[in-house]
Formats: structure tokens, sequence, C-alpha cells
């Protein structure tokens, strides 16, 4: 029996793709599958490869449709064709460590109500994706163990830690659902498993509100790659960054809008962030499903002032401050916008070059390691935490 | 100007790391100089030719010293033909970062008048000498410190805080030491830099002693190659020195404590320093010496040769703070990640095959030299 689908939804990115499926491919066990969701304009190369070269039976493809799905449509058919009892969704520029089916086996003996489990991700930035210095990082941190669901919602429906980021990790990309919950998800909110075209981070809202038992592990399982066709390569460019955001407009309409009056910002302006992105998915939620935003105007005033200190330049700092203004001097007729102060540009002293360790993650200049790709560099970051094996075998005791 | 001259000593019969002379002549600052002394063999001239900058004005190989085959020898040879104000002393098959020169520009603009600077300590093991998984054990830290001289002469003479061995690495051995230091360690002690059959350690306990304004950055700057267990590389000279010191019972060959004890031993005896209260630090560290021993009849074996040394030395009542225990049972395995401020990893992370390569690592792991001046700031 299949116990983890790890989805894997594409879109014309066919190069990194194969790479990441012959990665998966490594893995030796048969409990998972992976359905690889390709939406691309052009069926060749993945059916090619997966067809001719790879023959896994592990590994199924799903066409490309008549048309270009939304983001969102082509996560609900990956999901819609998994038939592992967890499901996993992952970028296909990035990479997951198949043996985490043996650490959901573990979990579910030690925690018998789990039905979420989530991770600290490793990052890496594929080669050609490295205009700038740039950093890979490993959390090194160590144990697992129950999430709070309250702290959590907290955390992400109201931005109670007034970051440019919450920190939530829980949900299904780089996490793992278990499918009861993923159908109940479906029955409660649409009868669809996503609807927003944020999937990721609506997966989060859902899955907070939803799950029973979230369990969160300090060591990671998998990597968030970024190669320079990647929506998170924009993050290291403004001019990419306009260009990414036009491109997930035209190819991410679904059934539901990334504007509304209720949250008036606009992503399709100079300045928009991933800080914005993540409020206007988590605004929709709680306004669309009567989740309290209690807090939430005053905090998101301090998480986009947050945002504004991390601009590379002059120019970079006012667009983030002028979308940011627009947004909310329009929203609740101006109620938040005295909160909205942000700090004057102060040009920062270095951008992606401090190494080291550093909250609880090891920062690797990656130009000077020999990893070409995420399963590479996950392999390369596993000589630094816990092995794979102690974890599975629940070793507590270790020699230094 | 060389500011700093990174002295490599070679060893008769062995071959030096080319790859690390290579990977140290990438580097483009023009302030350090690499100073081979050659045996008579040509190793070091062999390490020229094979050099893929055997030109380089940065690099001299100088003739081996005349009628002298001791180690101290040829380390005052290489001082005496080095040209830096600064001066370290690396193994043949080891790496020292030329950018050890940035450091000491930041350091000197806070601490005008500093005379050592130490750094983190990295050590590695070839792959073809290491039995079974082997873990690295690198610092994390990125402080710049200036100890206290008496807090050092504490942690070397009296084996405070040791681990198998004192912590306090402020010599040349894979350390940086200003020149006039050394001048005045040659005027106050016997005409000579360097003694012993142990020049290291010599020279840690003379630099100790001299030095007043000492500087440590917790990150490692080198990479000293070492052999599995590092044991049983007594020189015929130390096992002569050793024979010579009968009240003294320790065998260089027993272990890191062993060998750094009897060479602190020696330097004390020959300068006639005698201290009191030292003895519990020391088997302390014994203890810990036999507890990175990699296999049971090592650790035994290690065990029985420092209680048999012990009870000769201090009795058989000292005996009863020496308890130590194997911990590295075959079944248990290794940690791996952060403890106390160091990173435990494997050392096949990256697959790296020398010195050279396991510094391009853990330069990559560690904080940014060239950002020290900035952080400083």
């Amino acid at each position: 029996m299949v116990h983890l689908t790890i989805c894997l939804p594409t879109r014309n990115r066919q190069a990194y793709c194969i790479e990441t499926i012959a990665a998966l491919a490594q893995a030796e066990g048969q409990d998972f599958e992976v359905v690889v969701a390709d939406n691309s304009d052009d069926p060749a190369p993945l059916a090619d490869y997966l067809t001719n070269e790879l023959a896994d039976p592990r590994f199924r493809l799903l066409a490309p449709e008549a048309s270009v799905l939304p983001m969102v449509s082509n996560w609900e058919r990956a999901l819609e064709h998994a038939r592992g009892r967890w499901i996993s969704v992952i970028g296909d520029d990035d990479y997951i460590d198949p043996r985490l089916v043996a650490i959901i086996r573990r979990y579910e003996v030690l925690y018998r109500d789990v039905d979420a489990i989530s991770w600290e991700c490793m990052s890496y930035n594929w080669p050609d994706n490295r205009p700038v210095p740039t950093l890979a990082n490993i959390p090194i941190g160590q144990g697992a163990g129950p999430n709070s669901t309250e702290a959590l919602a907290n955390q992400l429906f109201r931005w109670s830690e007034r970051k440019r980021r919450p920190s939530v990790g829980v949900g299904i990309y780089h996490g793992a659902i278990k499918r009861s919950l993923m159908e109940r998800i479906k029955e409660t909110y649409g009868g669809r498993y996503f609807e927003h075209p944020n999937p990721d981070w609506e997966s989060s809202c859902k899955v907070i509100m939803q799950a029973r038992l979230i369990i969160h592990s300090q060591r990671p399982f998998s990597v968030l790659g970024a190669c320079a066709a990647s929506n998170s390569a924009a993050t290291l460019s403004p001019e990419v960054m306009k260009q990414r955001i036009e491109t997930f407009e035209k190819e991410t309409t679904g059934p539901i809008s990334l504007h509304r009056p209720e949250f008036p910002f606009s992503l399709n302006k100079g300045g928009a962030s991933v800080c914005l992105s993540i409020a206007v998915t988590t605004s929709w939620f709680c306004q669309t499903y009567g989740v309290s935003l209690d807090g939430f105007g005053i905090n998101f005033a301090h998480a986009a002032m947050d945002e504004c200190v991390f601009s590379a330049t002059q120019d970079e700092y006012d667009a983030k401050v002028a979308c940011f203004q627009s947004g909310f001097d329009r929203w609740e007729n101006g109620r938040w916008a005295g909160h909205f102060k942000p700090a004057p540009f102060k040009p920062p002293r270095t951008i992606n070059q401090i190494s080291g360790l550093g909250d609880d993650r090891l920062n690797v200049r990656e130009a000077d390691i020999g990893a070409a790709t995420p399963a590479e560099f996950y392999r390369f970051g596993e000589h630094a935490i816990t092995p794979m094996d102690s974890l599975i075998t629940g070793t507590q005791v270790f020699a230094l | 100007m060389t500011l700093l001259s990174i002295c490599i000593p070679f060893a008769q019969g062995r071959d030096g790391s080319h790859s690390a002379i290579n990977a140290m002549l990438q580097s483009a600052r023009t302030d350090f100089e690499i100073v081979i002394a050659d045996t008579d063999d040509g190793a070091g001239q062999d390490a020229r030719s094979l050099s893929a900058r055997s030109e380089d004005p940065r690099l001299r190989v100088v003739a081996p010293p005349e009628g002298a085959r001791e180690a101290c020898d040829q380390w005052d040879h290489l001082l005496a033909h080095s040209r830096g104000k600064w001066i370290t002393v690396i193994g043949a098959e080891d790496y020292a970062d030329p950018e050890i020169c940035e450091v000491l520009a930041a350091m000197l603009k806070r601490v005008p008048d500093a005379d050592a600077l130490s750094w983190g300590r990295a050590e590695f093991i070839a792959p073809h000498a290491r039995t079974g998984q082997t873990i690295a054990r690198i610092p994390t830290g990125s402080k710049l410190l200036a100890p206290e001289q008496t807090d050092m002469m504490r942690r070397l003479f009296y084996w405070e805080g040791a681990s198998d061995r004192p912590d306090c690495r402020f010599g040349v051995w894979h350390g940086a030491v200003r020149r006039d230091v050394l001048d005045r360690i040659g005027e106050a002690f016997s005409g000579r830099v360097f003694e012993q059959a142990q020049p290291g350690i010599d020279n840690l306990c003379k630099v100790t002693m001299l030095a007043k304004r000492m500087v440590m950055w917790e990150r490692p700057l080198s990479v000293e190659c070492i052999a599995p267990q590092d044991t049983g590389k007594a020189s015929a000279h130390e096992a002569m020195v050793h024979a010579d010191s009968k009240d003294f019972p320790f065998r260089p060959e027993t272990g890191v404590a062993a060998r750094t004890a009897v060479a602190i031993e020696a330097f004390k005896r020959r300068y006639g320093i005698e201290l009191d209260g030292w003895h519990d630090g020391f088997i302390a560290a014994c203890a810990r010496d036999c507890e990175t021993a990699s296999s049971g009849e090592a650790f035994h074996a290690r065990k029985v040769a420092y209680e048999k040394a012990i009870r000769e030395w201090a009795g058989k009542r000292a005996l009863k703070t020496f308890k130590p225990e194997f911990k590295r049972k075959p079944k248990i395995p290794r940690f791996q990640g952060v403890k106390n401020g160091e990173l435990h990893f494997d050392m096949e992370m990256d697959g790296t095959r020398d010195a050279a390569g396991f510094y391009r690592l853990i330069n990559a792991l560690s904080f940014p030299v060239h950002l020290l001046d900035y952080k400083l700031a």
C-alpha cells in the first residue's frame, strides 16, 4: 500500500523537474509514489523521460490538459490522483526525502492522532540562480513534538510575530498531511482541496483550522530549491519579481481573485512582496471563513515595516513603501495607515554574505561547495544533522 | 611588505601537500609568503616544482640547514629565512588561509600592540587513514577575544579547562606570533627561538610567558592534518628526551595529553620553573584523552598506560580522580549537529580529500573573514 504520495506540480521547467524526479527515484522504498502533474506547453520532455528513460512504476504522469490550468487547479488534480495515506506537495525544483515514510510511521505510533507533520526546511539556490552572493541554509535544531494550533493560528491569521513572514511551516507544501485531513478540508471548504491562487499558504490556513494534532520536527526532511525560473528567485531581483507577478497573474486565474476590495493591496504593482502575497492569502481565508482577525491590522502594519527594512536599494524601498501605503490608505478607510511608519531607508552593509551559524540555522556559501542540485545539497546537509536512521529507530543517546 | 610568513617544515621522505600550496597561492593577496624548508631528499623542491605556481615569488624554498637534523633546527632555519612581521608554522600536509592577513589587519586596528593571534582549531584526517565514520568538530563562534595572559598561563601550565590538551594556542604552530616576540624569546631563552623535539609546544610555553597582549578569533583559519588518534608519533628524539625524565614517567606515544605534558615538563625543567597544583587538571586531561579512543581496545590500552604512569608519578591516591569512561561504543551513533558551540559533522561532508579542500568547506560554513572588520566596526 502506498503510504506517501509526493505531488510534483510543474509548468515549463522540465529540466529541473527531471532532475528532481531522478533524485527521488534513487530512493529504494516501494511505499511511496510520485504524481507528476505536468501543466507545461510542451508535454514531450516529461512524457519521454518518465516513459522511456525512467520507467519506474512509483512515478505517475498527469499529462497537460487541452489548455493551461491555473496553478491551483493543477495542484487540485495532483491531489485527486494521489493514492497515499499521507500526501505532500513540493515544487519541481525542490527535493524531499522519501524516507519520510518511516518517520511518518514512527510519529503515528508515538502520536496516535497525528494528521499533519511539518518540519524545518533546508533552502538552496540552484547554480543558475546566483546573480548575487547567495547562501543556502541547514536547520540544525533537533527534536520533534506537538505544535499548538492556537499559537500557530495567532502567528498566521493575526500575524502576532509582526515579522515580514509568519514563521508557520505547517501545510501540505513541504509538509505531510494525512489523507483524512485533506478530505475533511475538502468537505469543509467549498468542495475543493485548494481554492486560492496561493495554494501553499492557503493550505497552511486550512490545516491549522482542521488538524487534530500537528507534529513539528526541527530536523529538515526537504529542500526548498530556487532555480532561475522560480518565483522565489524573484526575491533576488525587483525586475524579476515584476515579471513573475505578471506571469503569476496570467497563469493563476482560478476560482478566487487576488484582487478583493476587503483587502485592497495590489500585487500587480511595483513593490509587491512575498509578505504582501501571504497577507492577501491569509486575509482572504479569514474573511471568507469567518476566522477572527483581531489584531491583524496593527500587526500587519508592523510586518509591512519589517518587510521594507529588507530592501537592497532606495528604489526597492520606495516601491515597497508606496505599495503598502496605497493599500493601507484604502483598507478599512485608512484605519491602520497611521501604524505604517517605515523607518528611513538604510542601505544594508551586507546582503547574503554572513555565512555561519545563526538562528539555529547553518548558513552556507553555496558557491563554495560541491552540491549542484537540491538533492545533492540535502545529502551534503545530512552530514551535519541527526542521521535519518537514528530518527527512525528513535535513538536518544549519541557519542560525542 | 610581507605581513605574514607561512612557514612549512618538510619532513624527510614525506610528501607535502601540493594542493594546499596551490590553494594558498590562488589568493590574490600580496602581503604573505610561503617559506618551505627543504630536506636532503628534496621534498621541498619537489613541492615547488609540482606546484602550479612554481614561479610565484610568494613561494620560497630554502635549502636544508647544514648539520642539523631535529625539527627545532629546521624551524629556526625557516624563521631566519622568513620576512614576515608575523610568523605561523604549519605541517607539510596542512593548510593556512592567507586571509589571516585580513584578520591581523583588523586586529591591529583595535589592538595595535597585540603579540600573538590564535584561532579556532580544525583537524582533518585523510580519507585513507580513517577507520569508520569520522566526526569533525569546528567552533561556530566568530568573536574576537582578548584573554588575559595570566588566564592563559593557568590554562597552559595548570591545565585549567583543558580537553585532552591545554586550551591555549598562542604559539606559531597554527597560530601567528609577532616577529618581535620571537626575537625576544631568542634573547630570553638560551639564544634559540625553538627548542625541544616538539618545538610547537616549546614555543607555546615561551609565547604564553612573554606575550603581553593576546588575541583569539574563535573561527578556524587553518587546518591541521592529523593521524587517527594521533599517537605513536613520538620521534626517536622525543623518546630520548623522555628517557631523561625518569621522574615524569609519561610516554609521548601514550596520547596527546602525555605528549603535551612531556614537552611542557621539559621546558619547565630546562628553565627551572617549578609549579604546584597542576596535577588534577592534567589527570583530568589524561582521562579525556582516553575517552577520545575510537575502539574499546585503544581505550583500554591508553587507560592502562596512563594508570601506570600516574601511579608512578603521583602515587596510588592520584588515581582516585582518574575515571575515564569509554563512550564511543560501536552501537552508539556519533553525534552530528551543534553542541557546546561546536559543529560536529561527518568528515565525508562534501567529499573533501585534503586539508585545503577541508578548509574550503569549513570556510563556506563559517563567518566570512572579510566581514570581521565590519563586524567589529
